[in-house]
């Protein structure tokens, strides 16, 4: 009897480190599958926002008067974000 | 953008592909098929009793890692030839995978040990080395945490893995070269026990070794995405 409990003991140790291996190897798998939603997210919002830029373009031209120079979504963008040290 | 963004639907791990399946259920089938002969198939041994059937999956796990070892030593080689770095996926995947049997045979052996020598643990030669294996994998797996360059470090794992491998042979031939201990099955006039025990021990090396294929396969499968993953995350800028 006692060599059975020594039987049992040495095939749970198996199971045990086979089935932590699979876990760490799933936990990996879904840091990565949450990574590459991550990316997703960023560029559709990155989409998004480019898109919104341009069709907000022309109502941009409309308010500011025929007369001042004209800005697409990315001159528009970049004179918003005031480099400093610039005038 | 919208390039960058289309291919992201990625099956990560490749899970469901055909070769994952077939694999997964010839693990399982010759897996319980092994499980039956150990347990059933195999007579109980005259001398040690039903705790030698710890041997066939002990045995198993040993040869398997030093299969998985082999394997880091050829993604090695290939990657400082190529330095293509799926070959270092490879490796790594494989080291991980060696470590992980390397720690099951160690467990497994400990175990049989105490009721067949009186001891959980002797310095044998064929332990000594068997643990000197299992320490150098952990340092490649180590080494490879702490260096953070992936050219640098897939370069230094590389060589680490090669020289590394240099225990397998001693490991193999510790029993020969050294007083020892621990059984020793394979003689010169064949297997040192019954017909059924081999038929059993080999069920069990079969069973691990497409166990260690389909981890291979799902870990190097993983380990690729992840390659992919950043190389497309320096592309777009996004760190």
């Amino acid at each position: 009897m006692g060599n059975l409990w020594y039987l049992a003991l040495a095939y749970g140790v198996i199971w045990v480190v086979l089935l932590v291996y699979l876990y760490s190897i799933a936990r990996r798998q879904e840091s990565l599958r949450q990574e590459v939603r991550a990316i997703e997210e960023a560029l559709e919002r990155e989409s998004e926002a480019e898109e919104e830029a341009e069709e907000a373009g022309p109502f941009l031209t409309l308010v500011q008067g025929e007369g001042a120079p004209r800005e697409g979504p990315a001159r528009a963008r970049s004179a918003g974000e005031g480099r400093p040290g610039s005038c | 953008m919208r390039v960058v963004a289309g291919p992201w639907n990625l099956s990560l791990t490749g899970a469901g592909s055909r070769l994952h399946r077939t694999l997964l259920g010839a693990t399982l089938a010759i897996g319980l098929l092994a499980l039956y002969m150990a347990f059933v198939y195999a007579p109980k041994e005259a001398t040690m009793g039903h705790v030698q059937r710890i041997f066939y999956f002990h045995v198993g796990a040993a040869w398997t890692a030093l299969l998985a070892f082999f394997v880091v030593l050829v993604g090695g080689l290939a990657y400082l030839r190529t330095r293509d770095r799926r070959w270092d996926a490879l490796a790594l995947s494989s080291a991980e995978i060696g470590v992980v049997f390397t720690t099951i045979t160690l467990a497994t052996g400990s175990i049989w040990a105490k009721p067949a020598w009186g001891a959980w643990w002797t310095w044998d030669p064929r332990v000594t080395t068997t643990t000197v294996l299992w320490l150098i994998y952990i340092s490649y797996l180590i080494l490879r945490s702490t260096i953070d360059e992936p050219e640098r470090r897939a370069r230094f794992a590389a060589v680490v893995g090669i020289v590394g491998f240099v225990d397998v042979p001693i490991v193999f031939l510790s029993i020969r070269l050294w007083r020892t201990i621990h059984p020793v099955l394979v003689k010169s006039e064949g297997f040192d026990m019954a017909p059924e025990m081999v038929y059993a021990l080999l069920a069990a090396l079969l069973a691990y070794t497409l166990l260690y294929a389909y981890l291979l396969l799902v870990r190097t499968s993983l380990e690729r995405r992840r390659l992919e993953v950043e190389a497309a995350k320096r592309a777009i800028g996004f760190y």
